[in-house]
């Protein structure tokens, strides 16, 4: 102390570190009785002590200051062995009124995904979205949702994610305030305003309606400006060619639900093609079948040309693999032979005779198909459906090929009927010509301000570098420092969709908003934010409703310009005069508004479209395709996403080559063998996977992937493709003549489900229409040896005095997507395992679906099987445990007690479904950070050790009951509760309820005659069912040769 | 009545060897100073069991992950080496109690190290149900029917629980039955110390054992009776460890022959085993005269015996797969010997099968080194059947799509590994600190220096 007094004596120096201002004061440091006062536990700071330390010469150190270091040292070592730090849960001092500890809020809002958003219902716990649902009331949705939507829920915590803006420097990022970068950029505003520099705005098709009138309005203030929206899918060339055709300027909607016969050239409508959620439920309508009366019993059909194995393709009843670019082909033979049905000049695509393009597309379609297909489709004029497009479409006849579809659709008078022109059209806009005006522009220097939203093209495009460096100022409104963001100047961090305002209009008959349910994580602003903000520091001369926003609004936000949006724009055309504000509160409330459109005929006329002569092509190609749930790569940081397998490869992690079969026989190649494609100058290496159903010319692989900046999860999973596109004179993206080369190397891809057929097992059932129709009986149509027969017991069999769960599964409606297996991830909070577990088998996934084929392996049929815990009646795990930690519930659930669990694995190996899963490390420390926060608080975080499968969502079983105790019944009410993969699912394919009433929806359907159990024979009596998939084709089923 | 009068006549200890000498002869390992041979063997089962130990603590500390186990492969080299071992100790206590109550006088020569090598195969073969667990901390004493405040029971229909109590009251039956037997000889080393702790330790060891006639009646009778209790204990304790994989549902696993056959294959595991370690023992202790070729010839036979009892349950695992017309029984028979671990199955069944059909020629059956290379192969095959038995049958179940392989990783050899250098620490010190010969016994099989016969006839 003598010392420390003595060298205060000497001169006060100021504290390195410090935590209150006094400290800074010389008195405070004066003397031993003021610093006991401060009830310190030391009197000097192990840093200052530190510090002092360095200070003394190399005499030695003092008696004091010796001890004082141990002491200090001694505090800090077992400071760092505590066991673990004290967490308190501590009240609502003041409670929210709206928020009950344990009960959940649900907020109607809109997932914003382009063509494809959909209104969601966001359930919240304690002030944090947990869990996103389809909002039953939203149309594109009506209670549904994507494995997409799904996932992005997980998007909202990644902790990847900007905290705060940036600026670039040489591809280095440094945070910077938003004061900083407002003042930047309102004198450069403020520049450009006054003279004609160029500013454009690059954006993904803004769906936002009030979003886009702010664009426009903003631009207003430039004399050379210009908004232009593009996306890599934005169907581009479906609207260019209804102007062409038509005369109108919009993509069509489509009803699928009143198409008997379905025809798609390469259009994922299914999983990934404009509205897919919606689609698949409306195409889904014609494909239930009933066994009461099964001589009646109708389906649509469906038929898809395409050239890379979709889900939607997998659940056509005929489905043919072609080359890409080959779309146009087929198209405009079935043209040719409806035409001369019709009595229509066949002038146009006068080559194209079926036999010419059977020749020319040399796979395994004949004319006689081809002619089949017109036939199909000529008997239900009126009653058909023929679409077209997507990535593995969009080749250079990609134009041509949708006047053909167009021409199929008013030739066979579904123009007004299944195909709607001109009332409920979809609103969006994009153009790939624009983007590319926009990139020459760049390029020549033309533009000196840029700002870019919702877009990576630095990802995508390969030209893209080249162009923007010629931008002096770029400004990148994202939620990471992606691609793009590292070769702008500022990164504008902004909101994830669960934290901001807006509305979104898909399509004319649909308006629904969006709003936060948390306070932004991080010191975020969205794009009109930015935008208002600008405005009205650069005093800018903007549009006339923005500026009059602004002149009224002292601080612009989003929320205020949305309302006044709503109220000067929306509210006249949508509302039923009741007042703005209980409009706004009840559109809020229920997140959507509708109003009816008139759907009109539109007469046909080929317009500029000129259909290319036919070209007999030999060499290999390369189609590019999305994978639905996994996309353009925007959701590449999103684990839950790429842990999901692909439907149709079952692989995760990972892109991969899909080659065929014969191909690959022919080459040497096997599943997981490296090869070399080259175009040009244009190389990469890809693992193969050996697709069945491929046309054995066409290479495919999926985009999105191969990213470097998308954050920790995402960066190094697979390969960019998106340079092997072509982004010269027009972007399309598949079509590429390609070389492959064995490389020799391999690289094991991560599927989850390594063996691709049923070895003739009882596992899955599936019949013809014709033989339903016959017998509808699923024994009829399985091996007999099979069939369980009755089977005396010696135990008394479980009672079940209340309520019996069980479930019933179609397979003819299931498609595969995975929606159900996302929404029960983020359910029951399961672990995300990573690429090397997926390797070895240990994925974690409640539910899974699985794939197998069927039939030829050039042609193959496909039956997808969701599988979770079957929750038998004699389960085989129960009796093996020797700790009783999975037990039969008095519901007729297979419980799991977790804390009891350790771990021996025997019931998992007695399952004969195998539905369990072990926790063989603690999965749940990969969560990092704000991952944590995604939690549901409903469901315990497994500890490693342990086992886990499917409860049926008992935490929903028990909330419902909680809900009817309090509304004072007694009995739940039927489909009042769904479990999380029954509530997501897009085609209404698993139904789930309680069996002890005959007239549940559940026991409805377990009455049916093609019910079937997996594995009935073994009498573990599952309480799932599943009904026998039902296809519309002639052909003898393949039961006992899958 | 010639046959029987020739074998009574057989000639047990060869050398001339007096009974002073046999006490010479037996007690010398343990009243020197071991062996640089002893040494060197010890520390290497040290590190060996170090080196094993070392990784499962590491698995402790992050997660069954490390080893190769995955869906569906919930059961891996742990229960392979867990029923391997537990195999490996059925020899001993076979060739104290069953032949004891047969009176076949060649087992005195190689009972003791039999059953010593009995105890530490079940003490091994214990400890891997419990590291196999994903929480051993609570199956160490979850899966015990203890009274609770929770109320907390085990389930009594699981094979596992019936395996606790048969291997634990297997292990304790075959102590004290070794136990009781090493008394007399206990006694003879104590009266044979010099040193004053040695010996004080010795006395409590032999109770006080004074050679006594009542000492004797006493001892005879809870011979005979702990042989009586032990021997239905040789049959179930890997009939009911087979129970683990005949009781489930799973192709392959779901045969009502696996007692029969896990026994049959644990006797022939286990006397391969006490082959490989008596050649090595007699040779290192100098006991060629007391464990004679005529005893190892005997348990050739026996190996050879019990080896084609094995060979049958393999076919006949076969024929029924075939003739119950099962399909997912069918199947996982084709795909045990021609799926992907063709190459375990054809182990197994040239190690089992097919080598130990030398044996029936003679000059093999009593020749070191052709035993001793065969009994190791016995060694390595019984220990691919039950790697067959678990992983083939586990990797390609029920439903195709959940279809996956099982590759060990460096952990579970690793751990395997350092199983054996657990064993053979317990066996090296059985070794120098007890009498590895059953003295007392020995004796009673010696012509007596008179030349009449033993005490005990």
């Amino acid at each position: 102390m003598a010392h420390q007094k003595n060298s205060d004596q000497k001169k006060f120096e100021k504290p390195r570190h410090w935590v209150a201002l006094e400290e800074l004061s010389e008195s405070y440091w004066g003397d031993g009785g003021s610093q006991e006062k401060r009830g310190q536990e030391f009197l000097f700071k192990p840093v200052e002590t530190i510090a002092n330390i360095d200070k003394i010469d190399s005499k030695g150190m003092a008696r004091r200051d010796f001890l004082t270091v141990m002491g200090a040292s001694m505090a800090m070592a077992s400071l760092s062995c505590a066991r673990r730090p004290v967490s308190k849960i501590i009240p609502y001092v003041n409670k929210p009124e709206e928020v009950t500890p344990g009960v959940p809020n649900f907020y109607a809002s809109t997932f914003v995904d382009g063509t494809a958003s959909t209104g969601i219902l966001v359930k919240t716990r304690e002030g944090r979205p947990i869990k996103l649902e389809g909002n039953p009331d939203h149309p594109t949705s009506l209670g549904a949702l994507s494995a997409k939507a799904q996932g992005s829920l997980l998007g909202l915590y990644d902790p990847d994610r900007l905290r705060a803006p940036q600026k670039v420097q040489s591809f280095r990022t440094a945070p910077m305030t938003w004061s900083e970068i407002d003042q930047t950029v309102v004198s450069r505003l403020k520049s450009l305003a006054v003279g004609d520099g160029g500013v454009r705005f690059l954006t993904a098709p803004l769906v936002s309606p009030s979003a886009s009138r702010l664009t426009q309005d903003f631009l207003q203030a430039f004399k050379n400006a210009k908004h232009v929206e593009w996306d890599v899918e934005c169907f581009d060339d479906l609207r260019l060619s209804q102007k062409d055709n038509y005369g109108t300027d919009s993509i069509p909607n489509y009803h699928f639900d009143r198409a008997d016969v379905i025809v798609s050239f390469g259009a994922n409508f299914i999983d990934g093609w404009l509205s897919p959620t919606e689609y698949a439920k409306a195409w889904s309508k014609n494909r239930k079948v009933k066994s009461e009366d099964s001589a009646q019993a109708k389906m649509s059909e469906t038929y898809v040309f395409e050239s890379t194995m979709t889900p939607t393709g997998s659940n056509a009843d005929h489905r043919y693999a072609i080359a890409p670019g080959d779309e146009l082909s087929v198209a405009a033979a079935v043209a040719y032979e409806i035409a001369r049905k019709a009595g229509v000049s066949t002038s146009a695509f006068s080559e194209y005779s079926p036999e010419a393009v059977a020749a020319a597309v040399d796979g395994f379609l004949t004319a006689k198909d081809i002619k089949k297909v017109a036939k199909t489709l000529w008997a239900a004029r009126g009653r058909s459906l023929v679409v077209g497009g997507s990535l593995n479409a969009s080749t250079k006849n990609a134009h041509a090929l949708q006047a053909t579809i167009n021409f199929l659709n008013s030739t066979l008078e579904n123009e007004g009927k299944t195909v709607d022109g001109t009332g409920d059209v979809f609103t969006v806009g994009g153009s790939s010509e624009d983007y590319l005006k926009l990139k020459k522009e760049m390029a020549s220097g033309k533009v000196d301000l840029l700002v870019i939203s919702g877009l990576n093209p630095g990802y995508m495009d390969p030209t893209w570098e080249a162009a923007v460096a010629k931008v002096p100022m770029v400004l990148v409104v994202t939620d990471r420092v992606d691609e793009t963001a590292k070769l702008g100047h500022y990164v504008l961090a902004s909101h994830h969709a669960l934290e901001a305002w807006g509305d979104v209009q898909v399509r004319k008959s649909i308006m629904s908003l969006v709003q936060p349910t948390i306070a932004p994580l991080g010191d975020t602003r969205s794009y009109e934010d930015l935008l208002l903000n600008w405005a009205s520091k650069a005093g800018l001369r903007v549009g006339t409703l923005t500026q009059s926003y602004l002149s009224q609004e002292k601080e612009p936000t989003t929320h205020t310009y949305l309302k006044y949006f709503w109220k000067k724009e929306v509210y006249p055309e949508w509302g039923h005069s009741e007042g703005f504000e209980i409009f706004w509160e009840n559109t809020l409330r229920k997140g959507v508004a509708n109003r009816t459109t008139k759907q009109g005929v539109r007469k046909f006329s080929w317009g500029r479209t000129k259909i290319p002569s036919l070209k007999k092509n030999s060499a290999m190609k390369l189609a590019l395709y999305e994978m639905a749930h996994y996309g353009d790569g925007a959701h590449a940081n999103n684990a839950w996403l790429q842990e999901l397998p692909d439907p149709v490869s079952s692989i995760t992690w990972d892109n991969f080559a899909n080659i065929a079969p014969s191909t690959a026989k022919k080459m040497g190649i096997r599943q997981d063998d490296v090869i070399e494609v080259t175009s040009g100058s244009l190389r990469m290496e890809l693992p193969v996977n050996v697709q069945p159903g491929m046309h054995p010319r066409t290479i495919s692989v999926a985009t999105g992937y191969g990213r470097f900046a998308a954050g920790r999860v995402g960066n190094g999973t697979g390969v960019n493709v998106y340079p092997f596109a072509s982004w010269d004179e027009e972007v399309t993206f598949s079509g590429r003549e390609i070389d492959i080369r064995k490389t020799g190397r391999r690289y094991q891809l991560a599927a989850v489900q390594g063996h691709h057929r049923t070895e003739g097992r009882p596992i899955i059932n599936d019949i013809t229409l014709e033989e339903f129709q016959n017998n509808p009986k699923a024994e009829n149509h399985t091996d007999p040896h099979l069939r369980l027969k009755t089977v005396p017991t010696m135990w008394t069999q479980h009672k079940y005095p209340g309520y019996r769960w069980g479930m019933a599964i179609d397979l003819n409606s299931c498609t595969g997507c995975g929606a159900c297996v996302v929404a029960c991830q983020a359910e029951n909070n399961i672990p995300v395992v990573g690429r090397d577990r997926v390797r070895v088998g240990r994925e974690m996934h409640w539910i899974r679906v699985d794939r197998y084929y069927a039939g030829s392996e050039d042609q193959p049929d496909v039956v997808y099987q969701p599988l979770m815990c079957q929750h038998c009646e004699n389960a085989s795990c129960e009796t093996v445990c020797p700790v009783l930690a999975t037990v039969h519930g008095s519901e007729g659930l297979n419980e799991q007690a977790y804390n009891r669990c350790v771990g021996t694995r025997y019931c998992s190996n007695n399952c004969p479904y195998k539905a369990r899963r072990f926790n063989f490390f603690d999965h749940w420390k990969d969560y990092k950070d704000s991952m944590n926060l995604v939690w549901n608080p409903d469901v315990t975080v497994r500890s490693r050790g342990i086992m886990e499968k499917c409860t049926f969502c008992v935490q929903r079983i028990n909330s419902a009951k909680d809900i009817a105790k309090k509304d004072g019944r007694r009995k739940l009410r039927d489909g009042e509760l769904k479990t999380a993969c029954q509530q997501t699912c897009p085609t209404d394919a698993i139904t789930f309820g309680n069996t002890n009433d005959a007239n549940s929806m559940v026991s409805q359907q377990k009455k049916e005659k093609h019910v079937f159990h997996s594995l009935e024979i073994l009498n573990n009596l599952p309480q799932v069912s599943y009904l026998t998939k039902v296809r519309n084709k002639e052909e003898g089923a393949h039961h006992g040769k899958h | 009545m010639e046959s029987t009068e020739r074998f009574h006549q057989d000639v047990l200890v060869t050398g001339g060897k007096q009974y002073s000498d046999l006490n010479d002869d037996v007690a010398k390992p343990l009243e020197s100073f071991p062996t640089k041979k002893w040494w060197v063997c010890f520390i290497t089962a040290v590190l060996v069991f170090a080196f094993g130990a070392m990784l499962a603590a590491n698995m402790f500390m992050q997660g069954l992950g490390v080893l190769g186990l995955n869906q569906p492969t919930g059961w891996g080299t742990f229960i392979v080496n867990f029923v391997f071992w537990v195999g490996i100790g059925h020899a001993g206590t076979l060739i104290s109690a069953i032949l004891f109550l047969f009176r076949q006088k060649w087992r005195t020569a190689i009972n003791r190290s039999a059953e010593a090598m009995t105890i530490f195969a079940v003490m091994t073969a214990l400890l891997f149900p419990l590291i196999h667990t994903g929480r051993p901390w609570y199956a160490a004493f979850w899966l015990l029917p203890y009274p609770n405040q929770r109320e907390l029971w085990v389930n009594f229909r699981s094979p596992l629980l019936w395996d606790v109590f048969a291997v634990s009251t297997y292990f304790t039956i075959s102590a004290i039955f070794w136990y009781v037997g090493l008394i007399p000889d206990l006694a003879s080393i104590r009266d044979r110390a010099k040193h004053p702790i040695r010996k004080l330790i010795y006395t409590l060891l032999s109770m006080g054992w004074t050679g006594s006639n009542k000492n004797w009646r006493h001892y005879e009778v809870a011979y005979l009776l702990f042989a009586g209790l032990s021997t239905p204990l040789v049959l179930s304790v890997h009939s009911v460890v087979s129970f683990d994989f005949a009781v489930s549902n799973l192709p392959g696993w779901h045969t009502t022959i696996f007692p029969p056959y896990f026994v049959a294959g644990a006797i022939f595991s286990g006397f391969a085993m006490v082959v490989t370690l008596l050649t090595i023992v007699r040779e290192v202790f100098e006991l060629k005269n007391y464990i004679t070729i005529d005893h190892l010839e005997k348990m050739n036979k026996i190996i050879m015996a019990t080896g084609m009892l094995v060979g049958y349950a393999y076919a006949c695992e076969f024929f029924i797969a075939w003739y119950s017309g099962a399909e997912f029984e069918r199947f996982a028979f084709i795909n045990r010997a021609f799926g992907p671990y063709w190459w375990a199955y054809w182990t197994m069944a040239i190690c089992n099968v097919i080598i130990p059909q030398i044996f029936w020629w003679r000059p093999a059956r009593r020749n070191i080194a052709i035993m001793f290379v065969i009994s190791l192969f016995v060694n390595i095959g019984m220990w691919f059947e039950r790697y067959v038995i678990t992983v083939t049958s586990l990797h390609r179940d029920f439903i195709p799509g959940n279809w996956n392989m099982y590759i060990p990783t460096w952990y579970d050899w690793g751990i395997t590994l350092g199983s054996f250098g657990w064993f053979f620490i317990f066996f090296l010190l059985f070794c120098r600190l007890l009498p590895a010969l059953a003295m007392s016994e020995i004796k009673g099989v010696m012509p007596s220096p008179k030349g009449g016969a033993a005490h005990v006839e």
